[in-house]
């Protein structure tokens, strides 16, 4: 499994090529290089509609890889097609599906848990923004607490989001099938990940923390910086769920007000709304020390 | 540096069917950079950091594990120098 001990044992090979139309210092473009270069050539990309289809903008593309663009709510769908396909063909083919939170969170969920409830063989990777981010940054069920987006909008009656983030690692992980978070900022537990979930037969899903310069508001060459506060913070745990157990694998060493300060989405933050996200990530802290979390034996 | 291959358009068949190999390495996204990471490859100690986190496979390797910046794809993001452990990707400012 470990075999990805250091970043010389990554695959050179670059499946994507620059010419795109993402923003500088996207972290949904990086997430999709990474992955690709443990993923290989035989792969089929799927994707659902969000910022990563403006890369395949006809007649070009960045990619050296087969890709499929589907509508928002039915990428699992259509990767359950393929996978089908290349079986009666016989090939063995790879089928990665890389969508935005907000068609997994809110738009793409049901048939996301169909797929896997169908047991089918796909890695999902859903990168999150915490926003609907093609669309001009609207609230999403991935948006942090008191997050300022365009529907949630910061003003003399509004505070942002008033609402928390759903869990969708521990609700995948609930289904019974391999599901992790990640984060840029630790590429090699990232690209560990991918590769486990690739050799996984049957469904395998990963959440990666994707930073966003344009929703974020923050200078673009600071994305991997965040990416690793919001681990350090607590705000982003690592974890990987097996067979119905959690293995966490961070820990909480910094206060959560490093981690907003870096972000425009988060700066017009009082010292009570901080204090209040600082306890929603203590709460949720306190029951992985105590293992109270993650209980599957209540059925 | 990228490969460039021909597509050719499969006439009107519904959706639209690409049969490129990275078509969108055409495209000049040099121009959108404002600062410029410029490595010094006399520091520079092979982590392969840059390559691995650039966002727009801008930075590429030579047979001798040395990164390159291809400023016709650099966006200018500065992600490189942020990162570079021994930081020896230095930042200039893009003249006319």
């Amino acid at each position: 499994m470990s075999e990805l001990q250091t970043i010389a044992d990554i695959p050179k090979e670059n499946l994507l090529s620059g010419g795109t139309a993402a923003c500088p210092g996207c972290g949904s473009i990086t997430g999709l290089k990474m992955a690709l270069l443990i993923m290989g050539k035989d792969t089929v990309v799927v994707n659902s509609s969000g910022c990563m289809t403006l890369l395949c903008n006809y007649p070009r593309t960045p990619l050296r890889v087969p890709w499929i663009h589907n509508a928002i709510e039915n990428a699992p769908s259509t990767a359950s097609g393929i996978i089908r396909a290349a079986k009666r063909l016989g090939k063995k083919l790879n089928v990665l599906c890389y969508c935005g939170d907000g068609a997994t969170y809110d738009i793409g969920l049901q048939a996301l848990s169909a797929a896997i409830a169908r047991n089918e063989d796909f890695v999902y990777i859903c990168y999150n923004n915490g926003s609907f981010g093609n669309t001009g940054d609207q609230w999403s069920t991935a948006t942090p607490l008191f997050a300022n987006t365009t529907t949630t909008p910061v003003g003399r009656k509004s505070r942002g989001n008033t609402l928390s983030r759903k869990d969708m690692a521990k609700i995948i992980g609930a289904h019974g099938c391999y599901s992790a978070t990640a984060s840029l900022a630790y590429p090699l537990d990232y690209l560990r990940k991918v590769k486990k979930a690739k050799e996984i037969k049957g469904p395998a899903y990963i959440e990666l923390l994707a930073h966003c310069p344009t929703d974020w508001h923050f200078d673009s060459g600071q994305g991997m910086k965040i990416s690793r506060l919001a681990v350090q913070t607590g705000v982003w745990p690592l974890y990987e769920v097996v067979d119905g157990v959690l293995y966490l694998q961070s820990d909480k060493t910094r206060p959560v007000e490093d981690f907003l300060k870096t972000q425009g989405r988060f700066k017009h933050l009082t010292k009570r709304e901080t204090a209040a996200i600082q306890a929603e990530v203590d709460k949720e802290w306190d029951m992985y020390k105590t293992g109270e979390y993650w209980k599957t034996d209540e059925y | 540096m990228t490969k460039v291959l021909t597509y050719k358009y499969d006439g009107p068949r519904g959706a639209p069917v690409m049969k490129a190999d990275a078509s969108a390495a055409r495209v000049d996204t040099g121009s959108w950079r404002v600062n410029r990471p410029v490595i010094d490859l006399s520091k520079c100690i092979k982590c392969h950091m840059c390559w691995l986190d650039c966002p727009d496979g801008a930075i590429y390797l030579d047979k001798d594990g040395k990164p390159h910046v291809d400023y016709t794809f650099c966006k200018g993001c500065l992600v490189c120098a942020n990162e570079c452990p021994v930081k020896c990707i230095a930042v200039e400012a893009e003249k006319k």
